[in-house]
């Protein structure tokens, strides 16, 4: 779940996809995920399935990504297959239903910035709702960034060996427990900044992508 | 509920980069995975703890839109992964508060008393989220099974085979209803499979989450302090 490269192929590259309107895209995405959720026909899953792989390409999405991402769902979903006795055809469609749903989602995430699609969302979801999804965005990169050093730190000196469980145990917990104080501190100080900015519990989105934004200067 | 706590209160304004931050944290920590046991940890407990039950199922329904945009946790099961997320935390919370208190007589340790609470709070809260979990896998059966004799009908209408499997649709619903009553057995390898793997991953989430509360107490203890001592003091 590598956010920042998502995040900079949504925002720096350039395709159809990223140029079709945010809307067109939801309104893909809901068709497609209605008709996954209404089918068991494999054929009907497959050819949706295609659709997603075949605008990706024209796209010029990074294709292994978008598999890789589609296919976090069908770890859990072989356990599920594999040990139920529901038939191999109703296996397969479920594996199927699991990936193209997840494939239709990678491509409108890999092809959409994230504070555009938040805004779409905003005119459907709670204010608070979207709120909470800009700043836990924003922040996902702030604590990432720090766990990543933690854990380089924690590597570099020995302590994340797996032959002594014991130390693991106790620097996972040290790193986790160091997160959580960071967490309230970065808290602390986004509320100050969004007090200075003038918050008064309603954040503001652009509708324009940043590509957009310097093609109007 | 809770949205509209925050809207009416400002005091709870303060609260939202919080929520957020608590969101983001639970979203890395699963990130990290104990590689020999390919088991990600969850953390819902100890963000439970740090939001309390009113502002945890917002972190909860954050965290699941934003793995469900990743194609990480399934935009079609959205709903119950919340309501699993939203349990963990909340539950994880409310065992943590009750097993600190019951055990307030006899463990004098203030640190060792919070270790045991988030100990047995978590083993008992996952336990009980993965038996739900099995639940709902159990009440979705009947329409699998149902879906499977469909095709199974189908595939034999279409090779031209009469058999005694191919009964006419009165017959073939009311054995199916049959069948329902039946279903543990469809799913009875796959719920066997996830109560033996499942309470590894329980035990090291629950070590991991007593060893940072242990952690949090030692540096910055102010963060467990629940509001009536806040106000004693």
């Amino acid at each position: 779940m590598n956010v920042t490269t998502i995040d900079r192929i949504a925002t720096q590259h350039d395709g159809i996809l990223h140029r079709l309107p945010v809307w067109t895209k939801l309104l893909l995405l809901c068709i497609s995920i209605a008709s996954v959720v209404s089918t068991w026909s494999i054929g009907v899953l497959i050819a949706i399935g295609a659709f997603w792989m075949a605008l990706g390409l024209v796209g010029r999405l990074p294709i292994r990504l978008m598999l890789g991402l589609a296919s976090y769902p069908l770890i859990f979903t072989v356990l599920f297959a594999i040990t139920t006795e529901f038939g191999l055809s109703v296996a397969i469609a479920l594996l199927l239903k699991g990936f193209v749903s997840a494939l239709s989602l990678s491509c409108i995430i890999l092809s959409t910035p994230y504070p555009l699609l938040f805004a779409a969302l905003g005119k459907v979801l709670p204010r608070i709702i979207n709120d909470l999804l800009f700043m836990t965005y924003r922040m996902l990169f702030i604590i990432a960034e720090e766990l990543g050093s933690m854990m380089l730190g924690l590597r570099l000196r020995g302590q994340l060996s797996y032959k002594q469980p014991l130390k693991l145990v106790s620097s996972l917990s040290t790193a986790l427990g160091t997160l959580v104080l960071f967490s309230f501190d970065v808290a602390s100080r986004q509320y100050d900044i969004l007090t200075i900015r003038g918050y008064s519990g309603r954040i503001h989105y652009t509708t324009t992508s940043p590509k957009q934004e310097k093609s109007d200067e | 509920m809770a949205s509209r706590l925050i809207e009416s209160r400002p005091e709870y304004r303060r609260k939202i980069p919080l929520v957020a931050v608590v969101a983001a944290f639970v979203l890395v920590a699963m990130s990290i995975e104990i590689a020999p046991l390919a088991y990600h940890i969850n953390l819902s407990i100890i963000a439970g703890i740090l939001l309390g039950p009113l502002l945890a199922p917002l972190a909860a329904f954050i965290v699941e839109i934003v793995l469900s945009l990743l194609g990480h946790g399934g935009i079609t099961v959205l709903g119950i992964n919340f309501i699993l997320l939203s349990l963990e935390m909340v539950g994880g919370w409310a065992l943590y508060r009750g097993i600190s208190m019951i055990t307030r007589s006899f463990i004098t340790s203030d640190r060792t008393r919070l270790k045991t609470s988030v100990f047995l709070g978590t083993l008992i809260v996952l336990c009980c989220s993965t038996l739900l979990m099995l639940g709902v896998v159990y009440t979705a059966a009947p329409g699998l099974s149902a879906i499977s004799s469909e095709h199974a009908a189908e595939a034999h209408a279409d090779e031209g085979v009469v058999s005694e499997h191919t009964e006419p649709a009165d017959e073939h619903s009311a054995d199916d209803e049959d069948h329902a009553h039946e279903l543990p057995s469809d799913i009875r390898v796959f719920a066997s499979t996830v109560l033996v793997l499942a309470p590894l991953g329980w035990l090291i989430e629950a070590i991991l989450g007593a060893a940072i509360i242990g952690y949090i107490e030692r540096v910055k203890p102010e963060l467990l302090v629940t509001q009536k001592r806040k106000k004693r003091s």
